[in-house]
């Protein structure tokens, strides 16, 4: 049956995740149509034609693109089951730490996972740095970054789970490792454990395989 | 509305574009504020305990509380000043659209720099992402923003994040050409891109956030014969 809500993707994405977990935990039901990413559907060049990417989340025919903006406006359309903090101060400090993990941490991990040999090492600690500040900063002494259950902010730092620790297998360099980030490591697996994100988290193995083959043959 | 119910600081830097995103948002909402002129090579010790995480600015400060990152700072004053002009419209699917070419302006801004860092004979891959840019974008706001075509005069009542946006980075659009000996913004490439910028730089309240010509040529130079990387 067709749903009013459907969502584009591709298995291996966070951004997409960010967008399933956000639906699920507010019990969307959706269409979800996996896209074959070297071969764009005509329908996703046509939702995202400045991008071209995935997610795009289609509500009754109208396309929204962009993953931030797409979990706002799912936080407005359905403010069941919040995602944000009601106070104006406490939204602007999540948002704060979604524009960080969204821009500084993603351009980080991707540098991490891109660089030779050379300049891996460089990359490695960079992404260490992230982590400390993530930790010390925005999760504090907190079970999550969204306090004593998950929120927004939680969704979009699981770049520190699956995505990272592909990367560090991947490129052959442990960042996030218990003995030198101890919280956000619990983090990590209180994350994992989460009803709905446990349900919902992409293969380990295919991951692994599916980045190493990215990453020795970029086209 | 009383002096203690509200104080606004805004820590900024004349020409950070960042900065005067927030700058004329606040005046477009009417929003007293206290402005404080930052030194970015001697950052004030109020900058570095606000803002701890990037020591950047712009930094709002709202009764003593920091508020950093430009456009968290703008969802953050229409949340709070949700009376009077607004930066996004009432309607979830418009504000999405709206979220994603501000979002995408700044996307512009970051190809901009790209070009401010390229040297003078590898000029051209930059430029022509610039250019794709502002195509997007021309293509992208026609329809919702423009319905009647390129404009020859806007409200300042009208302003809207879109419009805060394209002031911080083509606000100063002739001084940027003038540093880089560039092209960015050409009238019969971007019709409705270059009349809207011009209708918004007729503004007063526009003109008293963007940066004088010559004083930011001056800056652009500097900063690039200094080896800064913007």
């Amino acid at each position: 049956m067709d749903k009013e809500v459907k969502l584009h993707g591709f298995w291996s994405s966070p951004y997409v995740y960010w967008v399933i977990w956000a639906l699920k935990l507010k019990g969307i039901e959706y269409d979800y149509i996996e896209e074959d990413l070297p071969n764009k559907s005509e329908l996703l060049l046509r939702y995202n034609p400045v991008y071209k990417k995935v997610p795009v989340l289609v509500h009754a025919g109208k396309p929204i693109s962009e993953s931030p903006v797409i979990l706002e406006y799912i936080e407005e359309v359905w403010p069941h089951n919040p995602l944000l903090p009601k106070d104006p101060y406490e939204r602007s400090v999540a948002r704060f730490w979604i524009n960080f993990a969204t821009d500084k941490v993603r351009s980080a991990l991707l540098s991490f996972f891109w660089e030779g040999e050379d300049g891996k090492k460089e990359a490695a600690e960079q992404m260490f740095d992230l982590l400390k500040i993530s930790e010390e900063q925005a999760l504090g002494d907190k079970k999550f970054f969204g306090g004593n259950s998950i929120n927004m902010v939680d969704l979009i730092f699981a770049l520190f789970t699956c995505w990272i620790q592909t990367t560090e297998q991947v490129v052959g360099i442990k960042v996030l490792e218990p003995s030198r980030l101890p919280r956000l490591h619990a983090w990590v697996n209180n994350f994992k454990e989460e009803p709905i994100i446990k349900e919902n988290l992409p293969d380990s193995e295919r991951m692994v395989e599916h980045y190493t083959r990215i990453r020795s043959n970029p086209n | 509305m009383g002096s203690g119910e509200n104080k606004v600081v805004l820590h900024g830097m004349w020409a950070s574009p960042y900065v005067k995103r927030v700058e004329l948002a606040l005046k477009i909402k009417g929003i007293p504020f206290e402005y404080v002129e930052e030194n970015l090579r001697n950052k004030s010790p109020q900058l570095l305990k606000y803002n701890p995480v990037q020591k950047k600015v712009p930094v709002l400060v709202h009764n003593g509380k920091p508020v950093c990152e430009s456009l968290v700072i703008l969802e953050y004053l229409d949340e709070v000043w949700s009376t009077g002009p607004q930066l996004l419209p009432k309607e979830p699917y418009q504000r999405a659209n709206f979220r994603f070419w501000a979002a995408y302006i700044q996307q512009l801004l970051e190809s901009i720099f790209k070009l401010f860092n390229a040297d003078k004979e590898a000029h051209e891959k930059p430029l022509q992402e610039v250019h794709e840019k502002l195509r997007n974008l021309e293509d992208g706001v026609k329809e919702f923003y423009f319905p009647e075509g390129s404009p020859n005069h806007i409200s300042a009542e009208n302003l809207g994040i879109l419009d805060v946006m394209l002031v911080s980075v083509l606000g100063p659009f002739r001084a940027k050409e003038e540093a880089f000996s560039v092209k960015i913004l050409d009238p019969g490439k971007n019709p409705l891109i270059f009349s809207w910028i011009q209708a918004l730089i007729e503004l007063p309240l526009v003109k008293e956030v963007v940066p004088p010509h010559d004083k930011m040529v001056g800056v652009l130079q500097f900063l690039k014969q200094s080896g800064f990387k913007f």
